[in-house]
């Protein structure tokens, strides 16, 4: 029986952030992937008032929202610590987690979407990316964590992984790297972490999967 | 350690009055600012440049956003008197649930409760008592969401106390019929003074929802009547019909990047001649 288990679903990013978390840390875990179209029983169980992934389960005790997640982690498993020590700096890292959290929604929305509602949500990630490159990234800071990567990192890889695939996907490509330099270095910088590499999904099974996605938003919308 | 503290708000705030509570609770002397939201000041604009609101802490002229991020901070900076998370990492991470499901929650259904009419009003209704039912659940048989003292669930949620009133007069039902615990609960916590002194009466909510409500009426039906209009001349076409004018003050208050203020030139120019006043009046009171 695990200590540690994950309930989630490869494809999420809010999943993604955890299994960051986790490995950056070592800590084992055992994963379960959850179906959304047929949701478990223990999922059920463990996150009854959102029904919700990811859930870690540690020692049978479920903790459900991915931010509340990370932040649980940090503070259980003290090595390789994800946020810094300072309150007011991890006062700004909390700021900046949740603005990865409304950054995150607004990449799913530019896929669940059409014409002009997808018009508009495209013009909002980019706002969103336009304000991480002024007033979140700092000229000479390698991650948000400094020189090594930290919470606010992981909770941006929606940025850093999915965004990319999304704009392949639907065509849409609000972000133009040589428009955002800190951001573009970023990116490139947090997918060199071999960690992250290994905890990031495939992006080719990504590719396929939103290709699907997409062509089912297309078909609900011209019914 | 304690410094100089300057706390940005806006009276009828609930997320501004958790961050007073807390400052309250942790018996903090700081300068209160009211702030006028149809007139920002220049310190709130420089503060949080990001999303330009309401509450903003500023602890020796260093900027904290977000209301349960201030609550957390003063509770870790001046952490030697009322602790308002517990100690244990699991317990303060169920604190941290709940308080980020009143987040998810509370404000957007309780907005539509007095916003709404018809069904879409109903619908906000049914769902808001199924969360407050949700939280007394969550409390139990506790005097406090942190057990037997009060702690960071109870500030996040108790400034919404002050706005049930406002809620059930516009939806004309009762909280307290629903949820009495709940509202036992609240009345508990309004004993403290670090609550009582920091909530709003709940009767001066209602005047300024009232007069919220007026305004934004008559707005209603000036931006139908003006995209109606663009949309016949063919400038565009609407997907919502509050976009234009929202557009338009959002260009007007700098808040739109450059390559959207492109696009919505020909919007602008047929909204300029009609709705510079009344998107004044729009803008004002989000909180």
């Amino acid at each position: 029986m695990a200590a540690v288990k994950l309930l989630g679903v490869w494809v999420s990013p809010y999943n993604c952030r955890v299994i960051c978390a986790l490995k950056l840390k070592g800590i084992a875990y055992e994963y379960i992937e959850e179906d959304l179209l047929n949701k478990s029983p223990l999922l059920l169980q463990y996150n009854p008032v959102h029904k919700k992934i990811p859930v870690l389960v540690h020692d049978g005790r479920p903790i459900c929202e991915s931010a509340v997640i990370l932040r649980y982690v940090d503070e259980t498993w003290p090595q390789n610590p994800l946020s810094p020590t300072d309150p007011y700096e991890r006062a700004v890292a909390l700021f900046w987690i949740k603005f990865a959290d409304d950054t995150t929604s607004s990449i799913a929305m530019i896929y669940l979407t059409t014409g002009e509602e997808q018009e508009k949500a495209a013009k909002e990630c980019l706002e969103m990316l336009e304000t991480i490159e002024e007033h979140g990234l700092i000229e000479g800071k390698k991650f948000f964590g400094g020189d090594e990567i930290n919470m606010v990192d992981i909770a941006f890889c929606s940025v850093a992984h999915w965004l990319g695939v999304i704009e392949e996907v639907t065509g849409l490509k609000p972000f133009e790297p040589h428009k955002l330099p800190k951001l573009k270095s970023w990116i490139l910088n947090f997918k060199s972490v071999p960690v992250i590499k290994e905890s990031l999904p495939d992006i080719e099974t990504m590719l396929a999967f939103f290709k699907g996605r997409r062509e089912m938003v297309l078909a609900s919308k011209s019914s | 350690m304690e410094g100089e503290v300057v706390l940005l708000d806006f009276w009828p705030s609930m997320f501004g009055m958790r961050t007073r509570i807390a400052l309250a609770e942790k018996q903090i002397k700081y300068e209160y600012r009211e702030e006028d939201l149809r007139n920002k000041s220049a310190l709130l604009l420089q503060m949080n440049p990001v999303h330009k609101k309401i509450p903003v802490l500023i602890h020796n002229g260093k900027p904290i956003c977000e209301s349960l991020i201030q609550v957390q901070y003063i509770d870790e900076v001046w952490n030697d008197r009322a602790p308002l998370l517990p100690p244990n990492p699991y317990q303060r991470a169920t604190a941290r649930f709940w308080a980020d499901f009143v987040d998810k929650k509370i404000y957007d259904l309780g907005a539509k409760v007095w916003r709404t009419k018809g069904e879409e009003q109903e619908a906000a209704k049914k769902e808001l008592i199924e969360c407050l039912k949700l939280l007394e659940g969550q409390l139990g048989d506790n005097p406090y969401f942190g057990g037997k003292d009060f702690g960071f669930v109870d500030v996040a949620l108790v400034p919404f106390y002050c706005w049930f009133y406002t809620y059930e007069k516009f939806g004309s039902f009762s909280i307290e019929a629903e949820c009495p615990k709940l509202i036992a609960w609240a009345k508990r916590c309004m004993q403290k003074e670090s609550v009582a002194k920091s909530l709003a009466d709940q009767e001066k909510i209602y005047d300024f929802v009232l007069h919220l409500k007026k305004a934004l009426g008559i707005e209603d039906e000036v931006a139908k009547e003006t995209v109606r209009a663009a949309e016949t001349a063919g400038f565009f076409r609407v997907v919502n019909f509050m976009d234009s004018a929202i557009l338009y003050i959002k260009v007007k208050w700098g808040i739109l990047s450059s390559s959207m203020v492109r696009s919505s030139c020909k919007v602008i120019a047929l909204l300029e001649g009609h709705a510079h006043q009344r998107a004044q009046e729009v803008s004002k009171f989000r909180l």
